[in-house]
């Protein structure tokens, strides 16, 4: 059974804002340093208020992850991570272990999380997540 | 059983993977954070010097946050402290820092709590020299306070660097 290993890690952001409404997506907020198309994603894992009270940028964690799907998109616009459930990219959910991805370019702000139920989930709470990556040689 | 596939051996070639099982480091450390004053929201609350987990002496493999469920005190410089509970800890993210201060990982403190991971070490391998006394704490929110009764307990595995 292999884990995966931290080598560079961000916390990303997907707020609710707005209403919060079935089937609505909302995009991952963007920042700086992994918005050039210079990072390679290999690794991803979500946090919900049980995890994480509140995120780096101040925002409350939603604490339910059961209605929330994510996708994932790289720098070709391709969908290769397309509606997983929420619940499934966290760790405790999981036995301790993160989910590996092969790792790819992503567009971060291309990213973004669908609601598929509202319940439990307010606008203005943030859809929080750490982001594994290196650096694109 | 191991599956031979190009992807893993790329992974496991990159240090991106590693087996749950396998060793976490050669020596293993305790670091104490205790707090002075009552914790406030965004304050970066820093280690004290240490070069054992200095890049240049050795390189960290493994970090684990000792809970109070795990262990309830802890014998610090500042004497006994608190270990932090579940509730406190998930307010809270440990940065680890290059030599010039910027923050190449950020690791929320649960997910650092073995016994909530079933068992899963949290691996680090840090393509960059870290210097610990740049590595900080910091909470986000304090719902649960956090005073100069607690200290944040890291139990932090590595292996020496050969020069």
């Amino acid at each position: 059974m292999n884990n995966l290993v931290i080598k560079r890690s961000q916390q990303i952001q997907f707020v609710l804002s707005g209403s919060v409404a079935v089937g609505r997506r909302y995009f991952a907020t963007d920042i700086p340093n992994l918005s050039r198309n210079n990072v390679v994603v290999y690794g991803i894992e979500f946090f919900t208020a049980s995890q994480q009270a509140t995120t780096p940028t101040g925002l409350t964690c939603v604490s339910t992850s059961t209605g929330i799907a994510v996708t994932l998109r790289d720098n070709k616009k391709q969908e290769f991570m397309y509606q997983v459930p929420m619940f499934t990219l966290i760790r405790s959910n999981n036995a301790g272990l993160i989910v590996l991805l092969k790792p790819r370019i992503i567009n971060l702000t291309d990213c973004y999380v669908t609601v598929t139920n509202t319940t439990s989930l307010n606008a203005g709470e943030a859809v929080s997540a750490n982001l594994y990556y290196d650096l694109v040689d | 059983m191991r599956i031979v596939s190009p992807l893993l051996e790329y992974l496991f070639a990159s240090k991106m993977m590693k087996q749950v099982g396998s060793y976490e480091g050669e020596f293993t450390k305790i670091v104490n954070l205790p707090f002075a004053t009552t914790v406030t929201i965004g304050e970066q609350y820093y280690f004290n010097p240490d070069e054992v987990l200095d890049s240049k002496n050795n390189k960290i493999r493994c970090i684990e946050l000792i809970d109070s469920s795990t262990n309830a005190n802890s014998l610090t410089s500042a004497g006994g402290r608190d270990n932090l509970s579940t509730s406190q800890a998930i307010q809270g993210s440990l940065y680890l820092c290059n030599t010039k201060r910027e923050i190449i990982a950020t690791i929320p403190l649960y997910v650092m709590i073995r016994r909530l991971q079933a068992g899963k070490p949290q691996y680090v391998n840090i393509p960059e020299d870290i210097i610990w006394q740049t590595c900080f704490i910091q909470f986000d929110s304090l719902t649960t306070g956090i005073n100069q009764a607690h200290c944040v307990s890291l139990r932090v595995s590595y292996f020496p660097v050969t020069n």
